[in-house]
């Protein structure tokens, strides 16, 4: 196998690495800010129902 | 308090990212092309190596939070052990990918069923099966004990996979550590433990990184139920 052949299967070997791991992060960070979006959302509903409860 | 705050998973990814990329340098500036048939193929091996190990190690960690489980009923094991696979079935993908790239450019073909990629391969298989069995039961403890005794029997394999080139050699696969020390010179040696180190914190960055994952889920879960939402 000649270099320039070698350093095609060489750049796709830490290609596929690097993208599986990109990947990962994001997909990762996406489901870590969903889930505090819903976190937020649970807690103003929280908030809310303890003024309501509060006020009557 | 100061190891506390290092073994936080952003520490932990800068740390990783830091000796993965030290051992990115060394792989291709420090240690010398491998002058066998592999050649220039060879410095795959500097990431593929280490990922292997880190696969089998999430594996191990998934067969040790089993034991606990079962010992202790604790459900937080049982999440661990859930995570370690999943991250354990994420580099095995790498490994199987990395791999056959690799043996196509030394061995001059994509698969062939060498020990050390058929164990793995059947390693592959029994985990996936473990998320399977986890969408099959429907209770919660229960389906704990059955993950839990499951990764134990899966477990079995690894063993398998990581002497499969030391009990059956194919002349493929080589050894990389050994009782001959396995034929690395020393600059070969010091890319590799450095990407294994990085590998390793990289596996525990994204175990933490899950677990907090999972716990604010769970922390969710009983606040629905709470409110009734």
């Amino acid at each position: 196998m000649t270099l320039a052949e070698a350093v095609k299967y060489v750049a796709a070997a830490y290609a596929i690495i690097l993208i599986v791991l990109v990947a990962y992060s994001m997909f990762s960070a996406r489901r870590i800010s969903a889930l505090q979006r819903e976190l937020q959302v649970l807690e103003e509903a929280v908030d809310k129902s303890a003024k309501r409860l509060g006020g009557e | 308090m100061i190891l506390k705050r290092l073994l936080t998973a952003p520490a932990l990814f800068a740390a990783a990212g830091a000796l993965l990329a030290a051992g990115l340098l060394l792989a291709f500036l420090y240690a010398p092309t491998d002058s066998s048939s592999m050649g220039f193929s060879q410095k795959i091996f500097y990431y593929h190596a280490p990922i292997a190990e880190c696969a089998l190690l999430a594996f191990a960690i998934a067969f040790v939070a089993a034991i606990l489980y079962l010992r202790s009923d604790d459900p937080r094991y049982d999440v661990l052990g859930m995570v370690a696979i999943r991250l354990g079935l994420l580099f095995s993908l790498l490994v199987m990918a990395t791999g056959m790239i690799w043996g196509r450019a030394a061995w001059g073909v994509w698969w062939t069923w060498e020990p050390r990629l058929t164990t793995f391969f059947v390693v592959c298989l029994l985990y996936t099966a473990y998320f399977v069995l986890r969408q099959t039961v429907e209770e919660e403890s229960r389906r704990a004990t059955f993950a839990a005794l499951f990764a134990i029997v899966a477990f079995i394999s690894v063993p398998f996979t990581f002497f499969a080139t030391r009990l059956m050699p194919s002349g493929l696969h080589p050894v990389v550590i050994g009782p001959g020390g396995g034929g690395m010179p020393g600059s070969d040696l010091l890319a590799f433990f450095v990407s294994m180190i990085g590998m390793t914190l990289l596996l525990l960055a994204m175990l933490r990184q899950e677990l907090a994952v999972e716990h604010l889920k769970e922390e969710l879960h009983h606040l629905k139920n709470r409110i009734g939402a």
